[in-house]
Formats: structure tokens, C-alpha cells, sequence
């Protein structure tokens, strides 16, 4: 290692001496590095490429061919490539190799280089998003071209103000990793500790957007999501809108926004679409579901083993009828239940779609009703695995559905122990862990700890849009134009 | 190595069976009515009909109801429950236990040495109703077992409904307490008994309690409902129907909309409670008609005025017999004249009561034709 160093700093002395040989070396002379020697000129030109990352046909038309043409010995005006820069060192020579550039060797005394933009890209088309599906929202995902999504994502947000910063990271192997903002609307502060947190990685290799959550969230020790993953680009701008920060990693159609409260995983794009009514039902709606999907087994255990006084009495005869065949306490009971439609779920995501809608009905159907005729858990327990399982589905992120699943399984064991009185602790414990979170030193359980009624326009419910603009000066939001609605007092001063 | 004890720990946990106050339904024996007696010797016996559905098997969950009826003696009434738990599987359990009924035997005496072991109970149902009826509970409760299999909570249902008919005080496990304990209050409770013609339970009227225990005397639902007015403590249905002349077309039935009582307590030779009852009545049945008319609206006022002025006199005769103070003249006396009251207190303060009621009826409302 220490060698290397010195090396490159030899060649940084010694501007513009590449080395064939030693970039040759470097790459372990990989048989897929291909290189070609140009007469024109009067001067010897050595073109360097990867064969498998550079797209042949740019660089027959645009570089080779015009070379050979080529009547002096301008190379910057004479060739087509949209992107020249001279290589200084063999260091970034190599580099350049591998993003897909050529590496044009102007023999002389110096060996002079240029990385030339030839690289080929392997881009999807763009296509509706799988997970995040809306009813009336854009059917536009990201794809898994960074460039792509850049450009994705500034068609929606066209500002002078919109900022791309770019980083390199992992160092064996690279990955490029983009950083999009709003100047002016994003928090300094946030931006700052980002771009800390990003270049303080030094891992290995970055293998997806799950190396980089891990390295740069808050807490990592807690079943609650910081970082909101999002394939849809119109989510992504509306957040930039909200002064928060996305980043894109290239190679991955996902890509990562941040800061992120509890609340803005409640949020889909469907409620900004549709009317406000709407809108806030459909949010009331998911956070109900939330709570639903986290206690409601939880309840069942603490009601059929403690506190069944609580229960209306025809209900009680009725639980207590299919109850008396199971010969499992309602812990183990749920338990069996929950652990085969985790089973169920988790099979049929590998199953192709068309396989797995005749085994969810086998699976879902057959299985639930055999097993309560068979009294391995009793029909109380089978509609409340079901309605958790279906409410937390409701969840628009993936990653905070799944919260569910961990604090639940804790809370089910708590109801199972102690009752009502553990499910009120274990409810508690969750409050204050929540109330401790942060997010890049954003408060996460904000706007409820701390309190902010301003914040509330877009949390339970959503308020109209004419309503959304924020009063303090410190807001990191755009302060909206308070009177959109001016026309309504304009119409009513009219003279009939 | 700590690490793992604890997690084997909470794994294991939650497979150990007999967790501290874990109460299993499906161990449980849900009692959904109790009876109360007074046997030979002085021993209690508790009668409670436990019931079970089942789904059947074979009919895929189609499920059928059925009642057990237990009876269980003993020196106490917790001791009665022990014995029926040892004649059932699973845990006897009272705490669902909605509708309780007490025999006869039990209503004459001190009825809270029956109602003691269920306040100390945490579980039990506060809001659940009592009742008493003119027989042991046993036999009602037996009959209620045979005949009554199908139908929910009929007896709590029973109740209720007479209590939204402002037929009867509404009366809780947790309301009774306060009567219980307050030396100038008194109540009543629904009389229920099974006629034997209908061979059916019916409530036949509301009992009169003095201090905890039955005085003997029951009253009509009429009467009932006029001293729920004159106690200002009626249902929104108030539903009474006077006989009136041949002449002046047999019969009215009338709602009582909203009461007003002015109350004056006057010590002179005894303590005069004047009480004046406005009520505010809808006509419901009239079918002599032209209600449009003052003069037929001023005879009607006058005519019921004058019949439940009676009435009430008879009803307050009644209660004066019986001393039983339901109306709550003694706790008005604390409250509001402490000075007349220390005179007059004592086991048989009522004796030195006279009340003279007056009551005034206007027609508010005759429906929606006149």
C-alpha cells in the first residue's frame, strides 16, 4: 500500500507521463482491456478502453474515425465526444477507465491522456413503480441510471436552486452516489451533516442504498426507519419541495430521502392528488390501521387470558365456544398463526404473479379454515391475525409496515404476561423510544414531541393547500403564498 | 454468556404456563345469571345458570346454546360459589354475570350480607341489574333455564326495557351502594315473579325497601311511574293511561315530557313536605279528539290534575305504611335543613313526615294530529 501511495504521488510531480504499462498492471491486464494504436498525423495516438463498459459504436464514429481524419493536431476541437478532460495521473486514468470513459494517449516526451465519454448504458425504460402504487399519481419509477433519476427528478423540481453533488464511495470497489437538494430551501445545517456522514463511509464496497442507511441514520438500534426509500420520482420532488435532501445511488432504481419523521411515512402522493377530504380520511385511515396492525393481537391475548369481563357477553360465549378447542395458550395460538402467514407472505414474493394468486388462496383460505376446524387457533385468533395482517398492509412504506412486525411481536408477549398492563407499558416504551428518535438531529416523533400545531396541517389530516403555508420565519419551507384564494373576495366585490 | 441465559429466558417465558393472574376464557365458566336464596339453617344458596355454545362439528359452525343450571350451599355466599366450583369443570367465574335476583327470604333480611362478596370482587359486573322476585330465586332461575334457552339476556333485557319505560328505578350493582349506606334514602327494586298462567317471569311491579331490606309491599307499575316523576328521575318514555267518565269518552293515554317539582319542607307539629308536580304531557290516545279546542284541553288538565293528585296521595299512604323513604325526603332534610333533621333522626324518622302532594298537568303536545 505504501509503495502505491508514493507512486502516485511520484506521477502527480511528473504531470501528464501516463504509463501504459503501469494503468496495464493495475487493471491485472484484464483481457476485456483493449487497446488501439492511431497514426495520424505524424503522431502515434494509443486509445485505451474497456472493452465491455465503452459503447462501440461512439467510439468508432466518435473518436476513432475522426482521429484518423483528423487534418491537425487539436484533438479538443476535432473529436465528438460531449465530454474531454485531460487525465493527470494514472490514478484517474484508471478511474476513468472504469466509468466507461477512453483513454486517448497522445505519445510524445509526455505521454499526454484524455478520457473521453464513450460509455455505454444499460438504462430501462422508465416504468410504473411496483411497491409505491397510487391510484391517480404519476406512473413514472426510477430507473437505475443515476443520471437517469437525476433527470427524473429535475423535470419535476425545475429550480435554479436544484443542487447535485456528486461522491464516489466504497474503496475496493466504487459506486457513484448523488446528492440532490434545494439551495436555499434545504437547512444548511441538514446538508452540512449529510455531507459529513457520506464521506466518513469507508466501506468496502457499497452494495445498496442498505450499506449507506446504515452507515448515516441517526439510530441504528431501533425498529423505526430515518430514511425514507422511495422509487417514485414525484415523491422524491415533493420532498426536495419540503426541504429535505434525496440521495441516489447509482445502479439502484431506489433512492433515499432524508430527513425523515414518523409522519412523512404516512404520506403518499395520492393525498396531495385527490381532494383534501380525501386525502386526510385516507391518512386518518393508515394511521388508525397503524395502531390496529400494532395492538390489536396484543388486545386478543390480554382479553381472552386476563380481562375477559371486558368482552360484551354474547361475544364472550361465542370466543369462548371456538376458544375451548384449542388446546394452545392465546399467545402460542397467535403465534402459530402469525408465523405461518409470515410464511405465506414471504413465499409468495419469490412466486411468480401468476402462481402466486392461486397459492394465496390455497395458502390464505384453505390453510385458515382447516386449521380452525382442526382447533389449532380458534376463529377469534384467525380474524385478528387476518385484519393485522391487512392493516398492515395499508402502510404506504414498506420498512415502517415492517416496524409493525417487530415492536408487535414484544407487545404480544407483554399482553401475554401481564395483561392490559403490559400492552399500556409496552405502548409506553414505544411512545418515549419514539419521542427520543432523531433524525439528523431533527426530532422524528415530530410534530408530536415536540409539540407543534403549525406542523399538524399535514399529519393527521391535510388541510387544503391554500392553508399549508407555514408562518415561522425559521421554517426550512417555502413560505407559501397565504392568499391563493385571493379570488373569492375579488368575485364577491364585484358589481352585479 | 448472559446475553443467551436472557434471551432463553424470555423465550422460554412465554411457554410456562400459569402465568400469575392469568385468567384463560376457555377455562372459565361463564355464569350469565345468579340467584340468591335463604335455605334452612341460615345457609345461603346461590343458583346460576352457566352457558355454553357449541359449534358443531359436523354442521360446519352452526352453534347451539345450551344451560346449565347450578346450585351450590353454603355458610357465606363466596362459600356457596366454592361449592358449585367444585361441581363444574373450569373455573366458576360470576364476573359476567349481568342480571342478579334475589329470593324473597334473602330481600327481608339485610340484603347486603349477599351483595358483600361480589363489591369485593374486582371483576364483577358493576352495571349489572337486581332484581328480586315474590318466590325463591331457585324456582325462577330453573324456570328460566328450561324455557328461556334461545334468548340472550332475557331478564336483563326484561329489566331494561321496563326502565326506559320509566316503570321501574334503575338500579345497578354499583347504584345500590349509595341507597345502601344513606340513612335517608331508600328504593326499590324490580318484582319479578312467574305467572303462572303465561308460565312466563314478568315484572309485576317495583318493591319497596326500607333501610336493606324488603318491607313487603309492592307497587304497580302505574304507581311506580308516578313516583319516578314525583322523584324527577324518569326515562325520556313515561307512558300512563287514566280511566275518565263514560261521558267524557272512557279513557287517555299521555306521555310525560318534562317534570318540574317544587319541593317545601315546613316543620310544624311534624314535618310538612309540600310537593308540586308540573307535568308537561303529550296526549297519545284520545280518541274523542278535537284537541284543537281549549275548553277540551283545560278539562282534560283539570280532570288528570285532580286524578293524580289522588293517586299520589294513595301512593305516598303507601309508602308512609311501609316507611320506606324512596323518594329521599331524609338526605333533602341533611342537606337542606340539618336542624329539622337532628330532631327527627333516627331508624323511623319517616314516621314524622306528612307529605302532601299536588300535581298540575298541561297539555303540551297532542301528536302530530289534534
Amino acid at each position: 500500500m505504501r509503495f502505491k501511495r508514493n507512486k502516485s504521488k511520484k506521477s502527480l510531480i511528473n504531470q501528464a507521463n501516463l504509463s501504459i504499462e503501469n494503468i496495464k498492471s493495475q487493471l491485472n491486464h484484464t483481457s476485456d482491456l483493449k487497446d488501439r494504436e492511431i497514426h495520424s498525423n505524424n503522431q502515434i495516438y494509443i486509445i485505451l478502453y474497456i472493452n465491455s463498459l465503452v459503447d462501440q459504436e461512439k467510439l468508432e464514429s466518435k473518436i476513432i474515425k475522426p482521429l484518423i481524419k483528423m487534418e491537425n493536431n487539436n484533438i479538443l476541437n476535432e473529436l465528438y465526444s460531449q465530454e474531454i478532460s485531460t487525465a493527470k495521473s494514472d490514478k484517474k486514468a484508471i478511474s476513468g477507465l472504469l466509468d466507461g470513459y477512453c483513454l486517448l494517449i497522445k505519445k510524445g516526451r509526455n505521454n499526454e491522456g484524455f478520457l473521453l465519454k464513450t460509455n455505454a448504458s444499460t438504462d430501462r425504460d422508465v416504468s410504473e413503480p411496483i411497491v409505491e402504487k397510487t391510484i391517480l399519481g404519476a406512473k413514472v419509477g426510477f430507473v437505475e441510471s443515476l443520471d437517469k433519476n437525476i433527470f427524473l427528478l429535475r423535470t419535476l423540481t425545475k429550480s435554479p436552486d436544484f443542487t447535485v453533488k456528486k461522491y464516489t464511495l466504497g474503496s475496493s470497489t466504487t459506486t457513484n452516489v448523488s446528492l440532490v437538494y434545494l439551495d436555499h430551501v434545504t437547512d444548511p445545517e441538514i446538508i452540512k451533516k449529510v455531507e459529513q456522514r457520506i464521506k466518513s463511509i469507508t466501506l468496502d464496497s457499497i452494495r445498496s442504498e442498505g450499506n449507506i442507511q446504515d452507515c448515516i441514520e441517526d439510530h441504528t438500534v431501533t425498529p423505526f426507519p430515518q430514511l425514507l426509500l422511495t422509487e417514485r420520482p414525484d415523491r422524491a420532488s415533493a420532498n426536495l419541495k419540503d426541504g429535505r435532501v434525496a440521495l441516489i445511488i447509482d445502479g439502484s432504481p431506489t433512492v433515499i430521502i432524508l430527513p425523515a419523521t414518523f409522519m412523512t411515512f404516512f404520506q403518499t402522493p395520492d393525498d396531495y392528488i385527490t381532494r383534501w377530504w380525501l386525502g386526510s380520511f385516507f391518512r386518518f385511515i393508515r394511521l388508525i390501521s397503524y395502531i390496529i396492525a400494532l395492538i390489536l393481537p396484543a388486545l386478543y391475548i390480554a382479553f381472552v387470558s386476563f380481562h375477559y369481563e371486558a368482552i360484551p357477553l354474547e361475544l364472550v360465549y361465542s370466543l369462548q365456544s371456538s376458544l375451548s378447542y384449542v388446546p394452545f395458550r392465546p399467545f402460542m395460538e397467535l403465534m402459530i398463526m402469525q408465523f405461518s402467514l409470515e410464511l405465506l407472505r414471504e413465499a409468495s414474493i419469490r412466486l411468480p404473479p401468476s402462481v402466486a394468486q392461486t397459492f394465496g388462496i390455497v395458502g390464505g383460505l384453505v390453510v385458515g379454515t382447516a386449521m380452525v376446524e382442526a382447533g389449532i387457533v380458534s376463529y377469534g385468533g384467525l380474524i385478528v391475525v387476518a385484519l393485522t395482517s391487512v392493516s398492515s398492509f395499508v402502510q404506504p412504506n414498506l420498512e415502517m409496515s415492517s416496524s409493525i412486525r417487530i415492536i408487535g411481536f414484544p407487545l404480544m408477549l407483554l399482553a401475554a404476561i401481564f395483561g392490559f398492563l403490559g400492552i399500556v407499558i409496552g405502548v409506553l416504551f414505544v411512545f418515549i423510544h419514539l419521542s427520543r428518535l432523531t433524525s439528523f438531529g431533527l426530532p422524528y416523533f415530530s410534530p408530536f414531541v415536540p409539540l407543534n400545531m403549525e406542523e399538524f396541517k399535514d399529519t393527521i389530516i391535510r388541510v387544503p393547500s391554500w392553508m399549508m403555508y407555514k408562518n415561522s420565519e425559521n421554517s426550512p419551507h417555502y413560505k407559501q403564498e397565504k392568499r391563493s384564494r385571493k379570488w373569492k373576495l375579488d368575485e364577491s366585490e364585484e358589481p352585479y | 454468556m448472559r446475553k443467551i441465559e436472557l434471551f432463553l429466558i424470555f423465550f422460554i417465558l412465554p411457554l410456562l404456563a400459569g402465568c400469575w393472574d392469568e385468567r384463560l376464557l376457555k377455562n372459565s365458566r361463564t355464569v350469565y345469571l345468579s340467584g340468591f336464596d335463604l335455605v334452612e339453617n341460615g345457609d345461603y344458596q346461590t343458583t346460576s345458570i352457566i352457558r355454553d355454545m357449541n359449534i358443531s362439528e359436523s354442521s360446519r359452525g352452526e352453534i347451539s346454546i345450551s344451560n346449565q343450571l347450578v346450585t351450590g350451599k353454603g355458610g357465606s355466599i363466596k362459600e356457596a360459589s366454592m361449592t358449585i366450583d367444585q361441581s363444574v369443570p373450569g373455573n366458576y367465574d360470576p364476573a359476567k354475570g349481568r342480571t342478579l335476583i334475589l329470593g324473597i327470604d334473602v330481600a327481608k333480611g339485610d340484603i347486603y350480607n349477599v351483595l358483600d362478596s361480589l363489591y369485593r370482587d374486582p371483576r364483577v359486573d358493576l352495571n349489572a341489574k337486581i332484581a328480586m322476585t315474590d318466590n325463591s330465586a331457585n324456582e325462577l332461575i330453573t324456570h328460566l333455564s328450561e324455557n328461556e334457552v334461545e334468548k340472550g339476556e332475557y331478564l336483563y333485557e326484561l329489566i331494561h326495557s321496563s326502565e326506559t319505560h320509566s316503570e321501574i328505578q334503575d338500579i345497578t350493582l354499583k347504584s345500590i351502594r349509595t341507597y345502601l349506606f344513606d340513612e335517608g334514602k331508600d328504593f326499590m327494586l324490580p318484582y319479578l315473579s312467574k305467572d303462572e298462567e303465561d308460565n312466563e317471569v314478568k315484572i309485576k311491579g317495583t318493591a319497596l325497601f326500607n333501610d336493606n331490606s324488603f318491607t313487603g309491599q309492592f307497587l304497580s307499575p302505574d304507581e311506580s311511574t308516578l313516583l319516578l316523576l314525583f322523584m324527577e328521575t324518569q326515562s325520556p318514555k313515561a307512558l300512563l293511561t287514566e280511566q275518565l267518565d263514560e261521558k267524557a269518552g272512557g279513557s287517555v293515554s299521555y306521555n310525560v315530557k318534562s317534570v318540574s317539582r317544587k319541593l317545601k319542607l315546613e316543620k310544624e307539629e311534624k314535618v310538612h313536605a309540600n310537593i308540586m308536580l308540573q307535568l308537561d304531557v303529550e296526549i297519545v290516545d284520545y280518541p274523542p279528539d278535537h284537541l284543537d279546542k281549549q275548553e277540551t284541553i283545560i278539562f282534560l288538565e283539570n280532570r288528570l290534575s285532580k286524578i293524580l293528585t289522588e293517586k299520589a296521595d294513595g301512593l305516598f299512604k303507601k309508602l308512609a305504611a311501609n316507611q320506606s323513604d324512596v323518594l329521599g325526603l331524609g338526605r333533602e332534610l341533611i342537606a337542606f335543613h340539618p336542624s329539622i333533621w337532628k330532631e327527627i333522626m333516627g331508624v323511623n324518622y319517616y314516621e314524622h313526615i306528612l307529605i302532601n302532594p299536588e300535581v298540575k298537568v298541561n297539555v303540551r303536545s297532542s301528536g302530530i294530529i289534534l
